[in-house]
């Protein structure tokens, strides 16, 4: 089947929802038989930031994203089979298998990296929108980042200078309560996150991040003001991490006890079950959207296993200096 | 073919390059409206008027962040002309510039191009002690991903920051503080120079000199010394383009000749490039202005050249 390539539907919100999910459930497995190598973050259980932010974008808006990026390209419309070929370090990987986990970028549809430096895309997706301004492009930039990336250096001089060149710019803080093993509220002076909007002059809104068109709400308005000219926005989406940091995190650093609330709160279920109750969604339409992203994946996993490995010359190709 | 100083030949190319491609732009902490000038020395002067205050950016002071925003505005279609006051002030921005100006073309499989040229100085000038004197170039040869330029003339001036403005990749260009005034011939429009070549500036064989900006100037003063009373003729190569990831030789460069000198020429030697005496030292402290005078050295013994600094000289010969 066809993937459909545009978010006005609910249908296709709640399908990349899953194929997030379905994509960074098979991380673990990959690793044990020795696939994949390096590290790799799960987004699951904050799919619902990810596909409810880029459903708001236009499809030539920019984003940046992190460490935890798979979920962000796939909600922006990135193809899993490149995004599986480069877990795998194949040639037909976005980065041909240089970036891996960490790096997917596509640029033709405004994805401009995720990133391992924790902070790394603030000055990215500031001057994509800076650029978009003075092209007059009517473009604007969405920056992806977490509850510790807040803490940088470069969250603060992006905010100054977004605020008072009033770039068409949407900071969106993935609030998972955890960065590693800090928690945000011993680590961010002030207590909530969305305080630090103000003092840039711009406005900060919090926004359930298990709540997928909730956070498509809160990005759409944001993204009126960027283009109005009326400078940036911070959206709090407050979510959480479901699994470890990475593969390997013991998590001795919290409880189930603490967990379970937001376990049952999962926004991938609740979504679904909006849609049936409001008759957006048969349970047999249903069945068939988990048998299509089903085949995503196996297909994905196929073509990637098929992708040739690069050729070791390439080591040197794409570097000048 | 015009006189003009250093400055006035980056001003230059900086105009031609932004009357050239509507893609280019200038951004950087005071280099719009400050005095009269347009940056601290001079180099942006008059080009907010010209082009107006969206192509010449003032910026907070925050140098991650102007280095942040120029990568991400390079990466979508421009190509940022950022200025850092003082190389010093690099040290600020090496999360861009290294993590990630440096490495997303190559990380990112080549889908991307940063087209950014860091503009900023090195060298001590005006006694700005340890903090607005640093010459970080070679720790920017260390980074894979990163050109370096180090125009040493006006012409050299004007031409490779033409280069390096119309280069897909990140370069850092480093102006000289003691070379911001020095006058000299820059020729027609469209003059621009080759990355990675190193030029002659004189033809020997016996000995290599390589040296860069304020040092060709001394170097070039020695070989003529040298040449009439050392042991025989030397070569002497101005360096525009360092490189350390590459794995060849740097083309052009020769191994150094030399043939050991006899004692009695060695004698000789010492008395042309014994080290600087206090009084050398006096007059490299005026600076530009003292260079300007020229290089005429007072007495046989006073080893003087414009702008430069004569302890590196006489240890590279040693
Ligand atoms: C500059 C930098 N410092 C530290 C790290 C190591 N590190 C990777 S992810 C991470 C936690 C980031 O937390 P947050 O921003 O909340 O994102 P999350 O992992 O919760 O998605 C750390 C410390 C890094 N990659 N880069
Ligand atoms: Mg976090």
């Amino acid at each position: 089947m066809a993937a459909s390539t545009s978010t006005d539907t609910n249908v296709e919100v709640l399908r990349r929802m899953m194929l997030i999910r379905a994509f960074d459930s098979l991380l673990p497995d990959l690793y044990t038989r020795g696939l994949i190598r390096g590290s790799s973050h799960a987004a699951i259980g904050q799919e619902a930031v990810a596909v409810g932010a880029c459903a708001a974008l236009a499809a030539d808006d920019y984003i940046t994203s992190t460490h935890r990026g798979h979920g962000h390209t796939i909600a922006k419309g990135g193809d899993v089979n490149r995004m599986m070929a480069e877990l795998m370090g194949r040639e037909d990987g976005y980065c041909r298998g240089k970036g891996g986990s960490m790096h997917i970028a596509d640029f033709s549809i405004g994805m401009l990296g995720a990133n391992g430096i924790v902070g790394g895309g603030f000055g990215i997706a500031a001057g994509a929108a800076l650029s978009a301004r003075l092209r007059k492009s009517g473009q604007v930039a969405l920056c992806f980042f977490g509850d510790g990336a807040i803490n940088q250096s470069s969250f603060h001089g992006v905010a100054n200078l977004a605020g008072i060149w009033k770039l068409p710019l949407i900071l969106l803080c993935e609030d998972n309560r955890f960065a590693m093993s800090g928690r945000a509220e011993q680590m961010i002076a002030g207590g909530d996150p969305v305080k630090r909007a103000q003092a840039y002059g711009f406005p900060g809104v919090s926004v359930d991040g298990m709540d997928v068109l909730a956070v498509r709400a809160a990005v759409a308005e944001a993204r009126v003001r960027a283009l109005a000219g009326d400078g940036p926005t911070l959206v709090v989406a407050a979510c959480y991490r479901f699994q470890g940091h990475f593969s390997g995190d013991t998590q001795s650093y919290r409880s189930k006890e603490e967990m379970a609330p937001w376990l049952e709160r999962d926004p991938i279920p609740a979504f679904r079950s909006r849609l049936l109750a409001e008759g957006g969604l048969t349970e047999a339409e249903a069945d068939a959207l988990e048998e299509e992203v089903a085949t995503s994946i196996a297909e994905a996993l196929e073509f990637a296993q098929a992708s040739p490995w690069p050729e070791a010359a390439e080591a040197w190709e794409d570097v000048d200096g | 073919m015009a006189e003009m100083t250093y400055s006035e030949a980056l001003n230059l190319a900086l105009r031609e390059e932004m009357r050239r491609d509507p893609a280019v732009f200038v951004m950087g902490e005071d280099v719009a409206v400050w005095g009269d000038r347009g940056g601290v020395f001079g180099v942006t002067r008059g080009l907010a008027g010209e082009f107006g205050l969206d192509r010449v950016r003032d910026t907070p002071i925050n140098e991650e962040a102007i280095v942040g925003v120029a990568v991400g505005a390079a990466l979508t279609g421009m190509r940022p002309v950022v200025e850092i006051m003082y190389s010093d002030f690099l040290t600020l921005t090496m999360e861009p510039l290294v993590n990630q100006a440096a490495k997303l073309r190559y990380m990112f499989g080549g889908q991307a191009r940063v087209p950014l040229v860091v503009r900023t100085n090195l060298g001590a000038s005006g006694g700005k002690a340890a903090q607005h004197s640093q010459s970080l170039e070679s720790w920017m040869m260390h980074v894979p991903g990163l050109q370096v330029a180090m125009p040493s003339t006006p012409a050299d001036a004007r031409a490779l920051l033409k280069t390096a403005i119309r280069d897909d990749n990140p370069v850092v260009f480093f102006e000289h503080k003691l070379l911001y005034f020095q006058r000299g011939e820059v020729p027609g429009p469209e003059e621009w120079l080759e990355f990675g070549r190193a030029a002659v500036r004189r033809k020997g064989r016996h000995a290599t000199v390589v040296a860069a900006q304020a040092m060709l100037g001394m170097v070039l003063v020695v070989a003529s010394r040298l040449a009439s009373a050392g042991p025989g003729r030397s070569r002497c190569r101005r360096a525009t383009w360092p490189s350390t990831t590459s794995t060849r030789p740097w083309r052009g460069f020769a191994a150094p000749t030399f043939r050991f000198p006899t004692a009695r020429r060695w004698r000789r030697w010492w008395r042309l490039v014994r080290p600087p005496s206090s009084r050398d030292f006096g007059r490299f402290w005026r600076g530009p202005g003292g260079a300007r005078q020229g290089s005429a050295s007072r007495g046989s013994r006073a080893l003087v050249a414009p702008s430069a600094w004569p302890v590196t000289a006489v240890d590279h010969l040693r």
